[in-house]
């Protein structure tokens, strides 16, 4: 075939295969190579039908995946490209770029996420059954709903055109639980009687909500345990002149943010509080030990590195209690009442410490980790409250088995 | 049994057996043409120069920038309007959903061809082109020959020809022939219902434009233009049938083309999917259109324009080809704790 030189086409090609050769020398294909050929090299000898003879397509194609995986894990400056990816989707304003992963950014770059419809059965019969069984020890029982970023189903229908059901799965489970007598938070209420905007108490590229709101929400609980379950906590404690607030502007990439890219929403801010008076607390957790100290053991700064490692480094939504706070305690020395357990999820991160100033023992389980029983977890401990402290976006994990969630409504 | 001795196998005899026998041996000759590219001595005098090398990767950058840009975004659409249920769809959305799968498996199977004819080009083997902007025809009949031009040659050469072709004494037989050339063409795309339906469907129209000669018979320019959009809206309205996840599936997905309840969210949906992925549903019906060959032809006419041209189409490309690339990384990419929420 003879063509006349096409230079642009020759140097095209000189810079694809300069491509490849630098993705070959960081990845691992000769690796990947050599099992695909020792994967046949078994099937070849091995004279018994196994299992594993039978499944060599399937461990092909595992391995074949790896090719991709490993291509995309080693890319030389994979960042760059997934600022790429990010400034094209800005770019053409392509807010649903990530729907398939159920991802939605609205006009200020706030990422939304869709939940599908749920009866509440099963949520609702749990709660009762836990109610019941609590009543019969005397411990007091509180539910309280976790907003998450956005209080109006309505805001995706009527901007990206999709039906999600979080709130109105929360406003049937609340009702039903109302009905049946038990005590409830509803967060969402609260918010707006104190005239906030939901929109500023969560991060735009993370679906946790910012510390000022763990502070708020904290509040908000302990009022309700001194009018509910018969506390006295002082809940001026939780007054924000109680507190330093360090701002940090621009700073870090929540965790929706970094399947969107730096390029697409742009950095989060964040607010470090810490309280101006005394504290002295013990902070237990199976694997890491007991510390003691004041409320900065509860922090971990090393996590507050400005516009480094912004894909990869840890959430700072886990600067408080970086270390977990699933099967963690947290006893103040300065309080003397108050024995609770909240069964929570990651919200808990920035509500936990926030709690332990007000009470005197704070114990946290995350029901998806914990397989042992419930029940005899709390005859043991001897709590006095158990607080279920979820967002409400676990509402309807149960319907889906492969869920992580599936069980955060077991109370068994 | 006695029939079975004397019709029977006869008959298989006569047409069964010599047709496998030929089927075979054009089977094998196919595989060796298209590997060594020809015969033994053309095996020999083939050569890698670095002209092909380069024109065969450049092809392949384009099939996977087809493949990637447009193929895989297109899917996104289709994945969502062909899982919908009957009651969250409206004309608008499943219209759209249609549509954007045409263009999404043209997209897919050419960029596939293009990657697969690329990488042979490169290494000095020669591979026959598969499609030749399909949605520029004129007719059901023609829509086969710019197609997935290799499956229509191959029925041709080893089902349709062997059987008789059009030179048959008895007309009626060119019909039967058509028919079992459609019929296995359905089944070779999968052995499931509306893949059958899809290929006897097939067969009913080009039968008719074979009996009718229509269009090229149409003496009406207005005629030929209804004939052509008739055409490409048969076509959509096949795919549907090919892509829906069985025969009832498809028949409803159709009816809801054609009639549809009134469905406001299902509405707002297929206007924000359309903004959403205006630049690639736009940039895919361009490229339907021989756009870039054409603007080819008229700058390679001088020698200044061809440089330039080539330089800034080439340049095009490789950005592409990075935006591709970062997409897939972009998919790849799960955050280590997205998942745990």
């Amino acid at each position: 075939m003879r063509y006349n030189k096409n230079y642009g086409k020759i140097l095209l090609t000189v810079f694809f295969f300069i491509m490849i050769g630098v993705i070959m020398a960081k990845s691992h294909p000769l690796k990947i190579c050599i099992n695909i050929v020792s994967i046949f090299k078994q099937e070849m000898i091995s004279d018994e039908k196994s299992e594993l003879q039978q499944d060599v397509t399937g461990r092909i194609e595992t391995e074949l995946d790896k090719v991709e995986e490993d291509f995309v894990e080693n890319m030389w400056h994979k960042e760059l490209f997934l600022n790429l990816s990010g400034k094209m989707a800005r770019n053409m304003n392509m807010q649903g770029f990530y729907s398939n992963l159920g991802i939605y950014v609205t006009d200020d770059y706030y990422i939304v996420g869709r939940y599908s419809y749920t009866t509440t059965d099963y949520e609702y019969e749990q709660i009762i059954d836990f109610k019941d069984w609590l009543d019969e020890k005397g411990i007091n029982l509180l539910y309280v709903n976790a907003p998450i970023k956005y209080v109006e189903d309505e805001l995706l229908m009527e901007e990206f055109g999709v039906a999600t059901y979080s709130n109105q799965n929360a406003d049937l489970l609340l009702q039903r639980i109302s009905d049946a007598g038990i005590d409830y938070i509803d967060l969402r209420d609260n918010l707006k009687e104190d005239g906030m905007n939901v929109y500023d108490m969560f991060y735009r590229t993370d679906h946790h909500w910012n510390t000022e709101s763990g502070l708020w929400a904290t509040k908000v609980i302990a009022e309700a345990l001194n009018e509910k379950c018969g506390y006295s906590i002082d809940t001026h404690v939780y007054d924000n002149s109680q507190y330093t607030f360090t701002e940090y502007k621009n700073c870090w990439l929540g965790e929706q943010g970094r399947k969107l890219a730096v390029s697409y929403v742009g950095l989060e801010d964040y607010t470090l509080i810490k309280p101006k008076f005394d504290t002295d607390f013990i902070i237990t957790r199976d694997g890491s030990g007991t510390r003691e100290g004041t409320f900065d053991i509860m922090i971990d700064e090393t996590i507050l590195k400005p516009n480094k490692d912004i894909y990869d480094g840890p959430s700072w939504h886990y600067t408080y209690m970086s270390n977990g706070i699933h099967e963690s305690e947290v006893q103040n020395r300065n309080v003397k009442e108050g024995k609770v357990l909240i069964l929570a999820d990651s919200y808990s991160q920035v509500i936990v410490p926030f709690l332990a100033i007000g009470v005197s023992d704070v114990k946290t389980l995350l029901l998806r980790y914990y397989e042992k029983s419930l029940r005899e977890f709390i005859e043991t401990n001897e709590f006095d409250t158990v607080i279920i402290l979820y967002a409400q976006s676990m509402i309807g994990n149960h319907d889906n088995p492969a869920s992580i969630n599936y069980d955060m409504y077991t109370f068994k | 049994m006695e029939r079975l001795k004397h019709q029977i196998i006869p008959y298989m005899q006569h047409y069964i057996f010599p047709f496998l026998d030929k089927f075979n041996q054009g089977l094998c000759q196919d595989i060796l043409n298209s590997i060594i590219g020809g015969d033994g001595e053309a095996f020999h005098e083939r050569r890698i120069t670095f002209e092909d090398f380069s024109e065969g990767t450049y092809r392949f950058i384009i099939g996977f920038n087809k493949k990637i840009l447009l193929a895989n975004t297109l899917a996104n659409i289709t994945g969502e309007t062909f899982s919908a249920g009957s009651g969250d769809v409206s004309m608008q959305l499943v219209w759209l959903g249609a549509i954007c799968y045409s263009m999404q498996l043209f997209f897919d199977f050419s960029g596939y061809s293009d990657m697969a004819i690329g990488i042979s080009q490169m290494f000095g083997f020669g591979c026959p082109e598969n499609f030749n902007y399909p949605y520029m025809t004129a007719s059901v009949s023609g829509f086969w020959r710019r197609w997935h031009i290799t499956l229509g040659a191959w029925f041709r050469d080893y089902v349709y020809i062997p059987f008789g072709g059009s030179r048959v004494k008895n007309k009626n037989r060119v019909y039967l022939n058509l028919f079992v050339v459609w019929l296995l063409t359905g089944i070779w795309h999968g052995s499931s219902w509306n893949y059958i339906f899809w290929g006897l469907a097939y067969f009913i129209v080009i039968a008719f434009e074979k009996t009718t000669g229509w269009p090229e018979k149409l003496e009406s320019r207005l005629c030929r233009i209804l004939y052509r959009i008739g055409t490409l809206l048969f076509i959509n309205f096949q795919w549907v049938i090919f892509r829906a996840d069985g025969m009832k599936a498809g028949l409803m997905y159709m009816k809801s083309m054609v009639w549809c309840p009134q469905n406001a969210l299902a509405d707002a949906r297929a206007g924000f999917l359309f903004r959403d992925n205006f630049v690639f549903i736009i940039a895919a019906i361009l490229l339907c259109f021989p756009i870039i060959p054409s603007l080819e032809k008229y700058f390679e006419k001088r020698k200044s324009t061809r440089l330039v041209w080539n330089t800034v189409l080439a340049i095009i490309n490789g950005m592409l080809f990075l935006w591709a690339v970062s997409l897939v990384i972009a998919g790849r990419n799960n955050p280590f704790a997205y998942a745990n929420f």
